[in-house]
């Protein structure tokens, strides 16, 4: 005999993946085509077949506790090639989406990354913090006079203060999440985890090594909705690479060197942030425009899609129009509160990483590390067992 | 009455057919036989018409069928001779329909009968097809193999007459089976004829045609030799097919140690035939017994979504599974490709209640495609109205036509000479109705 399970169908669970654009998903019938027409879909956890079902039947803790979400690099070839049209790209995307929320420390963060409502809560608060700054030291009545030097406007020391101190709590977010999902996939385990092979998985992410093989190895002739997806995001990572490592520069050259910005723009360091951040750029226009022309294959774009991009985008591009400005001269007047945005957005990019789309940086890695120690060993208990 | 195709046209029939009497069954398959012979049994005159240049349809092609997997044939012979003995019975091969108008009772059908270029002093005796220099792909084999232009049909066709394909025949070009026929049984001048029935009613039994198995682009119909679909292996297993009823490996002509069937090839799926052919599980168990009954050491692999063996099939469905040698996997085959070092056929499918993928090398992959109704593309001018999957109606909008048997929805046999039965039935109440009201 075996053993009575009882499920418990947690509903609430269910209408918040139907309600983040997967509505389709009901009509799927099992069949399990998506987990083989997918390219990187694991011969010991396959995905997203089962992922359908534990939705279908409101599995929170079996859905959240699976590495296959994060494993998934959303090419779409699964929905190309769903008999019944029930979209699992999609149902795998809003899984990420939620497991962002469920997972995030504190929660309530997690809740305002996801509604479009708390949207100015979110920039109020940088934008209080950055003027409570100038309010200090006098320059939210009076702009500096002479050439723009953004240093004067807003004295570097407040900057990388501001943003040490929120990175730090982002981090730690990030961390507490990212060990949540592990714990959890942890209790899920049957049998034993091997070594946590961390250079192995970097040196897979850093070549994008999953990504690229999403495009290949296709069961037929039908292409993915999303393809050359990978390309577009070896692009936007390497840009904002790019970006992190000009910023760390700067800051070790302020620091250790007293090498005081602004620097030429002829700098080596300068040239690598301006080509980053056109790339990012590049990279998240053609995202976005893919995003607009592939509804109808590639299903409907949720609100934190869009955040994330324009946040991105929006970020870079106002760095770049703060550069602008200043080197063209126009006065304070007009490039200083231009500056005064940019700092708001990288505030908001850098603090709120764990609780937006931009969390995937931390899951996704985390994913990919457990797959790798686990070796492909099953961690999904078999339907009788669940719940 | 006597066999008809050409000594006699159809065209000299016209004056002897009235409305009040008469019943035209579309489709000689097992359903339009069926109709034709209960509509005769009530006391009609029936005319059918068959566009291919034998009777017996799709039935004509199977190996073994439901209920007692006997051969199919003796079945048909039975049908074929209370046809040929029904003296209100005339059938006609090589017509189709072109147009209907008019009321039950009074409708006028014009049909186009193509020519066979043989008439009815043809023995059989094969003379033609040893000086024919042509061939044609065997379209009775599903192109597994070749004819002459000229041929038989099949061993056993009815009526056992040859014909020529004049999409390849030279006809006046070339002649040779002309001179070679010792009955003076070919005539090249043949031409097409398109004439008018006056009938009372109209039995649609169409039929249906398998569905283009190549458009299933990941399951390497097409691109494999060894991938073939479940009215080829049919024709494969029947002692008059191809390779004269053994198994083998169209690649390389070995035999067949392992197969795998794969369920809903292209069926219950929005981007080829959306709905269920109900016949296609237990058509796969069955196969499932000529593999096995043909090599004891036969493994037999049966992929599916939903074993849909309805009613008293569920014994049959028991009885395959029983066996040792036959493993049935719940899980839907998404992908085959070949082992270069082997040439083994890799089929994979995610098995659902493991749950891993699960990858099994055969020799042999039948896919189990579905039915498409043949008035897709056939009948072209009438008014008939299909439902969404493009099956006709069985009532039609027009007064006086009714669909039968696979025109009218994907059924088995059994079910296919029920339906014509009832519709032979409604046929005969259209015209009792039109003709029994007073007129004015």
């Amino acid at each position: 005999m075996p053993e009575t399970s009882v499920i418990k169908p947690d509903f609430e669970f269910k209408s918040q993946i139907l309600g983040r654009g997967a509505h389709d998903l009901t009509s799927c019938y099992q069949c399990g085509t998506c987990s083989i027409v997918c390219p990187i879909s694991n011969p010991e956890n396959p995905f997203p077949r089962k992922e359908m079902v534990w939705v279908q039947w409101g599995l929170t803790d079996l859905a959240m506790s699976n590495s296959s979400i994060w494993a998934c690099h959303d090419c779409a070839i699964c929905t190309a090639y769903c008999p019944r049209e029930a979209q699992p790209a999609l149902v795998m995307a809003a899984l990420r989406e939620y497991s962002i929320e469920h997972y995030a420390v504190p929660r309530v963060m997690g809740r305002m990354l996801g509604e479009a409502k708390f949207l100015p809560i979110l920039f109020a608060i940088p934008a209080l913090i950055f003027g409570a700054v100038l309010a200090g030291i006098g320059n939210l009545t009076a702009l500096p006079d002479g050439p723009v030097v953004f240093s004067k406007f807003m004295p570097i020391v407040f900057v990388e203060v501001i943003f040490m101190a929120a990175i730090g709590l982002s981090m730690t977010g990030a961390v507490a999440g990212g060990m949540r999902y592990w714990r959890a996939m942890n209790l899920r385990m049957v049998g034993n985890r091997g070594p946590v092979r961390l250079l192995p998985t970097l040196w897979t992410i850093l070549r994008h090594r999953k990504f690229r093989r999403c495009a290949d190895d296709l069961p037929g002739t039908r292409e993915s909705p999303r393809t050359p997806f990978a390309r577009t995001h070896l692009l936007a990572f390497y840009g904002f690479l790019g970006l992190v490592v000009t910023t760390t520069s700067v800051g070790i050259g302020i620091y250790a060197f007293g090498y005081l910005t602004p620097w030429p723009i002829w700098h080596p360091v300068k040239i690598l942030g301006n080509l980053s951040g056109v790339a990012v750029i590049i990279a998240l226009l053609i995202f976005g425009y893919r995003r607009i022309t592939a509804k109808t294959k590639a299903g409907e774009s949720t609100y934190s899609d869009w955040l994330f991009l324009d946040i991105l985008l929006l970020t870079t591009l106002t760095g770049f129009l703060a550069q602008g400005l200043r080197l063209v001269g126009v006065g304070g007047a007009i490039a200083y509160p231009t500056y005064f945005v940019h700092l708001m957005f990288v505030f908001f990019l850098l603090v709120y990483i764990p609780y937006s789309k931009f969390a995937h940086i931390v899951y996704r890695t985390v994913a990919m590390l457990y797959d790798a120690a686990t070796e492909n060993r099953e961690s999904v208990p078999p339907p009788a067992q669940a719940a | 009455m006597s066999l008809d195709q050409t000594s006699t046209t159809l065209a000299s029939l016209s004056p002897a057919l009235s409305g009040s009497r008469t019943i035209l069954v579309v489709g000689a398959g097992i359903a339009g036989m069926s109709a034709a012979l209960e509509a005769a049994e009530a006391g009609y005159d029936i005319v059918v018409i068959e566009k291919e240049p034998y009777l017996g349809g799709r039935v004509a092609q199977l190996h073994k069928y439901f209920p007692k997997l006997c051969p199919p044939y003796c079945g048909l012979e039975i049908n074929f001779q209370r046809l040929k003995n029904n003296r209100l019975i005339r059938f006609y091969t090589l017509s189709e329909v072109e147009n209907i108008s008019g009321d039950p009772g009074n409708l006028d059908v014009t049909i186009t009968q193509r020519p066979r270029y043989v008439n009815d002093r043809c023995t059989a005796c094969n003379d033609c097809v040893a000086v024919c220099p042509t061939d044609r792909p065997d379209a009775f084999n599903f192109g597994m193999g070749t004819t002459k232009a000229i041929y038989l049909p099949h061993p056993l066709a009815f009526p056992m007459k040859y014909a020529i394909d004049d999409a390849v025949c030279d006809l006046d070009g070339c002649a040779r089976c002309v001179d070679a026929c010792t009955y003076d049984a070919i005539d090249l001048n043949m031409k097409s004829q398109t004439f008018t029935l006056n009938v009372g009613a109209v039995v649609l039994a169409t039929g249906w045609k398998p569905y283009e198995a190549e458009r299933i682009d990941n399951l390497g119909f097409g691109s494999y030799a060894d991938v073939i679909t479940n009215v080829m292996m049919e024709r494969l297993a029947s002692p008059n097919g191809p390779t004269a009823g053994k198994i083998v490996r169209l690649s390389n002509g070995n035999p067949v140690r392992n197969i795998a069937f794969v369920q809903c090839a292209g069926q219950r799926d929005e981007t080829h035939l959306g709905y269920c052919s109900g016949i296609c599980c237990l058509a796969s168990l069955k196969q499932a017994t000529y593999v096995r009954d043909q090599n004891p050491d036969a493994k037999v692999f049966i992929f599916y979504i939903d074993l849909r063996t309805p009613g008293t099939y569920e014994f049959f469905a028991q009885k395959i599974q029983a066996d040792d040698g036959v493993e049935v996997i719940k899980g839907k085959v998404g992908r085959i490709v070949d082992d270069p070092v082997t040439g083994e056929l890799l089929v994979e499918a995610e098995e659902i209640m493991s749950p891993k993928k699960r990858q099994v090398a055969v020799d042999l992959v039948v896919l189990a495609t579905g039915m498409v109704a043949s008035v897709e593309s056939g009948l072209p001018t009438a008014e008939l109205e299909c439902d969404k999957d493009h099956f006709l109606l069985p009532d039609q909008p027009s007064p006086g036509l009714f669909a039968a048997g696979c025109a009218r929805g994907p059924v088995d046999v059994a079910t296919a000479v029920k339906d014509a039965t009832a519709a032979a039935m409604k046929a005969v109440g259209a015209i009792n109705s039109a003709t029994q009201r007073p007129s004015g």
